[in-house]
Formats: C-alpha cells, structure tokens, sequence
C-alpha cells in the first residue's frame, strides 16, 4: 500500500476547468501527478454511465469538474452535471466504491483551487486505497447496477426533464414545486436502482424471492412489485417453483453489462 | 473503419519548459510503439517555423492521416497546428492536442519520472482518441437582412428605427391600434419632466414615414418557424381579417410590461379616489383630478413580496415626480364641472362617469361600493399655504440612478412627507364619511396614527404581459420566474437570448424607465444588425447528431438543449438537430434514454477510447 499511486482520471470542461488546469500550470502550481485530463466542451457532456464504467475499467478514482452554476458557458449544462452526478455519487457512496467519484466546480480563474482540489481528491483516494473491484466481486456487482441504473431510459428521461417541468412547466403549463419533483425522480431512481441490483444479484440460475431480498437488501414485498414490471419489460421471467416459492429467471443480457 | 489509420506524433520541448521536466525523448520512443503511430518525433519549438514546416513535410512524406502534437494548451495554440495541418490538406478535425506543459511538466517540476509517465499515458490517450477522429465541415448559413420587431412603443420603435437607418428592412407589429405603448398614458417625464409626447410624436412620425419600415397595427405575430438567418413568422390582424407570412433575419421582442391592478389591496376595489401610478398618470394627462388637500402615496403596493417578489425599481421616483406635480400644478390638473351655472372643481373621481373612461374600462370587472354618494359642495379651502399636503408610504425610498436622488431631496423641500413602514405592518386605507384614512404604524413614535386623505395612490409594479408565455413558446424563448422575458447572460448578454437571431428589449425584458428600454432597445438592435450586416452565421461544426433508428422521440434532448436546436419532428416522432443553433455542448448526447445522441468530435467512443487507454497504462 506504501507505494501505491492512485490512478485518476478528470473530465475538465473547455471553457472552465481546463482554463483553470492551464492556470495552475501557468502559475508553476504543484500538484500530485496521478491525474490523467479528458476534456470535454461542457461538464453536460459527461454521462453518469460512463463515470461508473471509468471505475469498472479499474481506475481508482473519477474526478469531474465545470464552471460553477450559473457560469456554465453553455448556459445550463452544468445544471444538468449537478443533478446527474449528485445522484450518482449518492449510488456511489452505497457500494464498497464509496468517495471514489467526485464532482467539483473550478473556474478558469481558479488555478490554485485546480491545485487544491487534486491534491486533496489524490490524498482521498490515497486513504483509500486502489480500487477494490479486483478482489471484491460484491463491489463490482454493486458498481454494475450503479451502471445499470443509470442507463436507465426512465430514469434519464426523468433526470432530462427535471429542470424543464419545474421551471418551464409541462404541456399544461403547470410548474412542478421542486420537492414534487425531487420526490419523483427519487422513487424513479430508487425503482431503477432496485432493478438493476435485482438483475446483478440475481446469478444465472433461477432464484426466489426470498432469495433476492436476502441478496439485495431489498424488501421482498417491493422486490415482487420489481418483478411484476421485468417481467414485462421481459428481462426476467418465472422458470418454475421451490416448494410455494416461484422461482425466477433473470434473462441474459438483460442488465448493460 | 476500413480506413488506414496514420497517427504522426510531435512531441515538443517547450525550449527548457517541458524538456526540463520531462523526459521528452523517452515519450517519443513510446509514442513510436503505440498502434497506429506511423512517425513520431520530437521538436525544440514546435510552435516554431520549423516546427510547423515539419508537421507539414511529415504529413506529406508519411502520408499521415491524424496529426498530434504533445506540448502546451489547445486553448491558444490549436488554431495554429490546425491551421498547419490544413495547409498540408488535412481537415483540421483530425488533429489532436495533448497538453504536457500545464498539465504536467509545469505542475510536476520535481518528478521527472512521474512527469514523463504522465506524458506517455496523455500521449497514449490521444492517440487513442486520434484513431476515432472523423473530418468534420463547417457551414455557413446566410442571413436575410430583415428584421421582425414585435411592439410598438419606445422600446419597439427605437430599435425599428435604428435598424432601419442602417438599411435593414423592419416590420413593426403592434396589438394596439396605435403606435406608443405605455407613454401614451403618461402626463410627464421624470426626467426633466417634458411632455412625453414631445418625445413620442417625432419617433411615431419617423417609423411611419420611414421607407424601411412597415407599420402593422392591430396586429400579432401567430406561429413562428426557422431559425437564424432564416425565420418564417406569420403575423395575422387581431380581428383575422388578414395574415402574412414573413420570412427575417433576426427578431426583437419589445412587447413591454402591464400594470398591476393591486385587487385586494389598500382598498383599491372598495373606495373611489384610490387608484395605482398608472391610473393617476391617465387622470393627471386628462386633467381630471379630484379637488385635492392631502394625498397618500404608498409604495410598494403588490410588489416585493406582496403579489410579486421583485422591486419594480422606477415608482419611487415616478411616485415622487407625481407627489412634486401635485404639488406643483394640482390647480391646473383638476377636473372641473359645471354644476348650477357656476365651475367646480370635481370632488370624486367617479369611475364610470368620469374621464375616466379608460380606468372604468380597466376596472370593468371592479366592485363599486357608495352608490347611493352624493355630490357635494366645494369643499373647505386648501391648506394656508395654498399647496396640498403629499405624504409617501414607503419601504425605503430607492430613487436610483444619478440624477434621480436629486428628486428626493427636491420632494423634500416641497414638503412632501416620507413615513416608512415595513412589510408586518403595512397602512390600512379605509373610509370615514367621505374622507379616506390611512392608518399607519408610525416607526419612531411606536404609535399608530391616522391620517385623512382625498386620494391614495398606489405605486404597482410593472408586470410581465399576459400573453408572454404564448409568445415565449413561439420563440422558443424562457421567461423568468416573474414571467418576463430572460436573456442569455444577465451581464454579459444582456439583450440576446440564448438562441440566436432574437433579441429583447425594454420592459419586456423586466422593469425599466424610458431611458433604459431606449438603451436597451438600441442594444438590441445593433446586437441584430451583426448577423444581417455579416451575411451569413457560422455554423458550428461540432454539433450533435441523432440516430433515428434509435431516437423514441421521447424529447428528453428538446428540454435539455439551452439553446432549442434540438427538437422532435412531430410528424417523423424523431429528434432533429438544427445545425446553426447547436452550439456542440454535448448535454444532450450525454442524457439521451436511448443511446440515439452522438455529439461529433466528442463521441462516447472517442471519450472511451481515452479512458480505456488511460486503464490499460497499468505498467508500461
């Protein structure tokens, strides 16, 4: 562990945090050296998805940073970057990868608090130590259903519209109150959430209800309401009995990965 | 990709900047072993002449296909490897920039081997992004030099002229059935109190007999389509007796604001004589004013907080200029009658009688109460002085601006009284015989007082039109929480909306004097006059594009996109970008449920490739 060098990748926006990168380059500021820089126009570009399969491919830790709110230079897209990565790092912290992803605002004005930041989000993931995901298959199960849940069609429909539907309003013209709406997206993300540990828990043989809330954590009450919708999405079907119990079949390929 | 990939690598020293700290031959070797790489090599300055001259041989002598070059920031020197890069007639979408200088050797000055591991890592990733890249095109879309101003009063009207006279054609599309908007109805200025209509006769005049510009009364623009350059507007009559179809360069919108009936408040729908600051400017500008001794402004009345949130910014000051004129001329702006032979001055405003026409027509829907009120004899004499006593009820007086302090103290020495009040305690108009009072909690003497008045004025904000969210929807524009048209960037894009070719000025956009909305209105106007004096807007080339087999037309990119240029065709039930309104952001790619978004130069197999690279330096 003495010499362990964590391997961090940042996704820095153009016009913000890569400016501030370039700052504190130009100001000779010091940092560690285990950040490796992807750049993208906007922190908006940045997919939840894709943070949670950065950590899949064995990297310690992911770093995203933008402008601060309401200094987005595309006007709106670092609100959809806060929404998108609160969310996810609040899955994060669930699964053995906890602090591993991190969101951080850095203007271009800001070269020492670029510096600052990767310092301590080095020191972070130093403490912690390199990824567990080789040796603990609990925590790549747990970090695929993060995966999953995220590629969700609902629930990045949800998480797309949020601004629109409390700001804009929907087709009738009603704002939804924010707390409405953050209820909302919560029951969706903890719906998605829940199917996509189902999936991942599940293993390739039939299995019971029981079972999977053992597995899961999850109540077997709501894990039935979860089957119910996959097996109408057909990623899960009923493949016989234990004893009373039904036995269930989690459908290849049905989660991402 | 069936294609040869030929990656050229240029690292470069930097002079001592990334030579000093990183081992720049090494990463050259490595970059040599990566797949792809055709040639790589290392220069003192590539920026340099010979730096330039040899990415160029190189591409030629090599036939290389992707050029990256390893030094400093692409943020000033892209353009000029780029530009390289095209002289040897290679698009420069296929170059790729790896930053080595402020990302690593400058940041990591005493780690040489850490610096130059980071470099080959950032190299490897290039060039693994470089082997994905695709030649991308820039367009250009031309401009129709015409404008559609949507508004005819000062803020309209100023921005139509200015537009005009710089030999742009303008449709002016007003509701009303006559040019001037708001200052129709008001009495004076504040600034330098002149006749508004000194003002507004000449503008009216000038836009009529402008040969530029095309006047259309009674009439509102109904559907919108296009974009930049290139807008389809159809403006119909208000009756539908007529409909044109307009194809404009750029739009402005400059529909102004509406006053706020305080229904509810201080007894605005109970007793006669109190009126808000518009009504009071319609009654001063037709000389009717009641017979006047004393006379109650109260501030603030259904503004911050009480039926909007914000500060209307102006009323202190036009409250004062109509506490100053009443003081002034109130002779002269009473309205007087002729009852039994003999001239009277009016004691009541009786709204459906009186001259108020116009207020009865605003107050159609308005309880009435003392219908049984008689008309009474003159009543008894003004005050020793002559003058009538004026006091303002008010939230702290804001009389902003450089000028406008002096009108506070002017109201000062007229005698004009100020009583604050807060928001927990707010005065209480109400009735006693035939005088109305205001009761009021006074701050300093702790005390409640109660003070006869003839007439109360309620300063109300101005408000947001009603119609402006129909409006918005057809721009495709947002409003503010209040309801008013928001632009781009509060500070730096003060008149522009986030998507191009449309423009907003005066109070549309959120309260604001004459003076402001000209300003803005002027803003707007040359902000306007850039696309259609160009000719043309650049399209970027880095936009988003849509997979229709994928796309399930659910519009989740619709209401992410800031700037409207995606949206879902409602007969294909597909999402389609618009070109030049895409400003290549990626948000939308980044959120779409289905997978159906790719965002060019920045595709998610590019952003993977990088990563995975990245994952596979374990040891190298």
């Amino acid at each position: 562990m003495a010499d362990f060098e964590p391997r961090i990748l940042g996704f820095l926006c153009n016009w913000c945090s890569y400016a501030g990168a370039d700052l504190a380059g130009v100001s000779r500021m010091q940092y560690p050296t285990n950040l490796r820089v992807v750049r993208v126009m906007c922190s908006g570009r940045v997919d939840p998805v894709v943070v949670a399969d950065t950590l899949l491919k064995g990297l310690d830790g992911v770093i995203v940073t933008g402008c601060h709110i309401n200094d987005c230079h595309y006007i709106s897209g670092n609100f959809h970057t806060q929404k998108r990565m609160q969310l996810l790092i609040e899955l994060i912290d669930q699964t053995p990868m906890r602090g591993r992803v991190r969101l951080e605002w850095v203007s271009a004005s800001e070269g020492t608090r670029f510096a600052a930041v990767m310092k301590d989000f080095t020191d972070t993931i130093r403490a912690l130590g390199p990824t567990p995901l080789g040796t603990d298959q609990a925590a790549r199960t747990a970090l695929l259903a993060v995966r999953d849940t995220f590629s969700s069609p609902h629930l990045r429909n949800v998480m797309g519209k949020y601004f629109h539907l409390t700001e804009r309003g929907t087709v009738y013209g009603w704002k939804l109150e924010p707390a409405r709406m953050e209820k909302a997206l919560r029951e969706v993300l903890r719906a998605e959430h829940a199917r996509a540990l189902i999936i991942h828990n599940a293993g390739t043989a039939p299995v019971t209800v029981p079972r999977l809330a053992e597995l899961t954590r999850i109540p077997a009450a709501e894990i039935v309401r979860h089957l119910s919708v996959m097996m109408k999405q057909s990623k899960v079907s009923l493949a016989g009995h234990d004893g009373a119990d039904p036995l269930f079949q989690v459908a290849p390929g049905a989660g991402v990965g | 990709m069936s294609e040869d990939i030929r990656i050229g690598v240029f690292i470069c020293h930097c002079g001592h900047n990334i030579g000093g700290f990183v081992d720049v031959p090494a990463v050259t070797e490595y970059a040599k072993t990566l797949p792809g790489v055709v040639f790589a090599t290392h220069n003192l300055y590539t920026c340099a002449d010979d730096g330039l001259r040899c990415i160029k041989d190189n591409i030629k002598e090599h036939n290389l296909n992707r050029v990256i070059v390893a030094s400093c920031t692409p943020r000033t020197h892209a353009p000029l490897f780029q530009g390289a890069c095209q002289e040897a007639g290679l698009n420069k979408y296929l170059f790729t920039f790896v930053n080595i200088r402020e990302h690593c050797s400058w940041v990591h000055m005493k780690e040489k081997e850490n610096a130059t591991k980071k470099a080959k890592d950032l190299v490897k990733m290039g060039v693994a992004r470089a082997a994905l890249l695709a030649p991308q095109q820039e367009s250009r879309v031309p401009v129709e030099p015409s404008s559609l101003v949507i508004g005819g009063g000062v803020a309209g009207m100023t921005a139509a002229v200015s537009l005009a006279d710089k030999g742009f054609q303008v449709t002016l599309v007003e509701k009303e059935n006559e040019l001037g908007g708001m200052v129709l109805i008001l009495y004076n200025l504040y600034d330098g109190g002149g006749d508004p209509m000194a003002m507004l006769k000449p503008l009216v005049e000038k836009v009529q007999s402008h040969p530029n510009i095309r006047v259309m009364l009674k009439s509102r623009m109904t559907a919108l389509d296009g974009y930049v350059g290139n807008f389809r507007a159809t403006v119909q009559r208000t009756d539908g007796s007529q409909e044109l179809q307009l194809t404009v360069g750029t739009i402005i919108v400059a529909t102004g604001a509406i006053d706020l009936m305080p229904e509810g408040l201080y007894g605005y729908d109970l007793y006669d004589n109190v009126l808000n600051l518009t009504e009071f400017e319609l009654l001063c500008k037709k000389k009717e004013l009641p017979k006047l001794k004393s006379v109650a402004f109260i501030q603030c009345a259904g503004s911050r907080g009480q039926k909007v949130s914000y500060c209307s910014r102006i009323c202190c000051t036009v409250a004062l200029k109509g506490a100053m004129k009443i003081i002034d001329n109130h002779e002269e702006l009473m309205g007087r009658q002729v009852v039994d032979g003999k001239e009277q001055v009016v004691e009541k405003i009786r709204v459906e009688e009186k001259a108020a026409e116009d207020i009865a027509d605003r107050r159609r829907r308005r309880r009435r109460m003392d219908e049984e009120r008689e008309e009474r004899p003159a009543a008894a004499a003004a005050p020793a002085d002559g003058g009538v006593e004026v006091t303002v009820f008010n939230r702290g007086i804001t009389t902003y601006g450089v000028d406008h302090e002096l009108y506070y103290n002017k109201a000062r020495e007229k005698r004009v009284r100020f009583v604050r009040f807060t928001p927990e305690r707010i005065p209480v108009v109400g009735r006693e015989g035939d005088k109305l009072t205001v009761t009021y909690w006074h701050e300093t003497l702790k005390t409640e007082r109660k003070l006869q008045v003839d007439m109360v004025v309620l300063s109300t904000p101005q408000m947001a039109q009603p119609d402006s969210r129909e409006l918005s929807q057809m721009l495709k524009v947002p409003l503010g929480q209040e309801g008013f048209f928001l632009e781009a960037h509060v500070k730096l894009r003060p008149v522009d909306f986030a998507t191009d070719g449309i423009f907003v000025c005066g109070t549309a956009h959120g309260p604001a004097d004459i003076t402001e909305s000209v300003e803005q209105a002027e803003a707007a106007a040359s902000r306007a006059s850039i696309p259609m004096m160009r000719g043309y807007v650049q399209a970027e080339a880095l936009t988003s594009t849509v997979n229709s087999d994928l796309c399930t037309g659910c519009r989740t990119c619709e209401f992410t996109c800031p700037y409207s240029a995606i949206a879902v065709d409602p007969k294909t039930q597909k999402a389609v970008v618009t070109d030049v309104l895409c400003k290549g952001c990626g948000t939308c790619a980044a959120g779409c449920p289905r997978g159906a978004i790719t965002m060019r130069h920045y595709t998610s197999q590019q952003i993977e490739a990088e990563i995975k690279a990245f994952a596979e330096c374990r040891e190298a």
